[in-house]
């Protein structure tokens, strides 16, 4: 009986991936046979159980975590790992009263940038922003909505559609 | 009976063993750089000559000059940035006044960022990017300019930061954010990449080592 099952475990082959994306942002790669470690002993029926839900969770998680990971890419660098800026060179974005009072330009300036002087929580500054012009109305909307409910900061979510839209407007 | 006795003893060795200190090993960092191997007229064993950081004339953010005799005896740190720099800078220059505040009145150490933009970066825009960063006093973290670019690039290659102007990098030139610690003769003595918080803490762990050997050389002196 266990020897049966066993060799059913070894002819299993791992599922075809459910589609193969184009960019390593939405590549959706099914998860290697659980049984391939030499040496390591799995319940058939549980390896089983597992097996689809762990090729699913690794088509959905993707692109979860976009804005936290768009944001390391472009903004940490300037503004901070944790929003924080840069004394009085960089403004912060953690308790930013300019998120607040400027929320339906922002779309526009982080694609654009600027170089004018901003106010932020009082304090002037007057440091380049770059245009982040690579970045589509999606990932602009994941990047916004990250920013905006970290670091003590809690805006309503905004939709894609809501960016587009403002996107639309820029000069 | 025997036991007695032995127990003791055996346990005044190991309070004395516990009580004499390990052999310090003595730190010693490395001399970085180009070096050249020189026979001697005597016939004797080869010297080996280390390249020292080259004459530099910088002006500060208080307009006041630069130059190697300025760190005469003491240690210093430079990194090379840019006051528009939208790229790496704004995270070295974070991380390099982490290590700033670690050390921010000893005589024994000071700060040098050196600007890889003098067209733009003017004594001005250097005295008011200082005053943002927070630092009041030109003497402990000079921000300087050689006013010449191509010449700030050839010092920054000598000081372990690379420079090519890449119309496709964030405010056009593309550097690495390199600290490089320079010891009392001139000579660098570590380098460290200021986008990892590793190799900046090492640079903290590294400072005290050298001061201690710079502290050594000088009591050396006084002997003589």
């Amino acid at each position: 009986m266990s020897e049966n099952v066993r060799q059913r475990v070894e002819s299993f082959s791992p599922p075809a991936p459910f589609s193969r994306g184009e960019g390593g942002a939405h590549s959706c790669q099914a998860p290697l046979s659980a049984g391939e470690g030499p040496g390591v002993r799995f319940r058939p029926a549980v390896l089983f159980a597992f097996l689809p839900l762990l090729a699913l969770a690794g088509c959905f998680s993707n692109n979860r975590h976009q804005g936290e990971k768009l944001y390391a890419q472009h903004c940490a660098s300037c503004h901070g790992d944790q929003g924080q800026g840069l004394e009085r060179l960089i403004p912060p974005l953690a308790g930013s009263d300019y998120l607040t009072d400027h929320r339906r330009e922002l779309p526009c300036l982080l694609h654009n940038g600027q170089n004018e002087v901003m106010v932020v929580n009082g304090v002037g500054y007057h440091n380049v922003m770059p245009s982040n012009k690579g970045l589509s109305p999606a990932q602009l909307t994941n990047l916004l909505n990250y920013i905006e409910s970290h670091w003590g900061n809690e805006a309503v979510p905004r939709t894609i559609h809501d960016v587009q839209a403002q996107l639309d407007k820029c000069r | 009976m025997l036991n007695r006795f032995l127990l003791p003893a055996l346990a005044a060795t190991l309070l004395t063993t516990a009580c004499t200190e390990p052999p310090k090993t003595v730190a010693a960092l490395p001399i970085l750089g180009e070096r050249d191997v020189r026979p001697r007229a005597d016939g004797g064993p080869a010297d080996t000559v280390y390249a020292a950081v080259p004459a530099f004339r910088l002006t500060d953010q208080a307009g006041q000059p630069v130059s190697n005799q300025t760190f005469a005896g003491r240690a210093y740190v430079t990194d090379f940035f840019f006051a528009t720099c939208p790229g790496i800078c704004p995270k070295m220059q974070s991380e390099l006044l982490k290590v700033y505040k670690k050390f921010p009145t000893d005589p024994r150490i000071s700060f040098l960022s050196i600007t890889i933009d003098p067209d733009h970066d003017s004594t001005a825009v250097l005295r008011d990017y200082a005053q943002r960063l927070g630092i009041g006093d030109a003497s402990r973290w000079h921000f300087a300019s050689l006013g010449d670019r191509a010449k700030s690039f050839e010092l920054a290659n000598h000081l372990l930061t690379g420079v090519v102007p890449d119309s496709l990098a964030p405010g056009g030139l593309a550097h690495n954010g390199t600290l490089a610690l320079v010891d009392d003769r001139g000579y660098i003595r570590g380098a460290y990449d200021g986008l990892n918080a590793g190799q900046v803490a090492a640079l903290q762990r590294d400072i005290p080592v050298l001061l201690a050997e710079i502290d050594g050389r000088k009591k050396g002196v006084a002997k003589k």
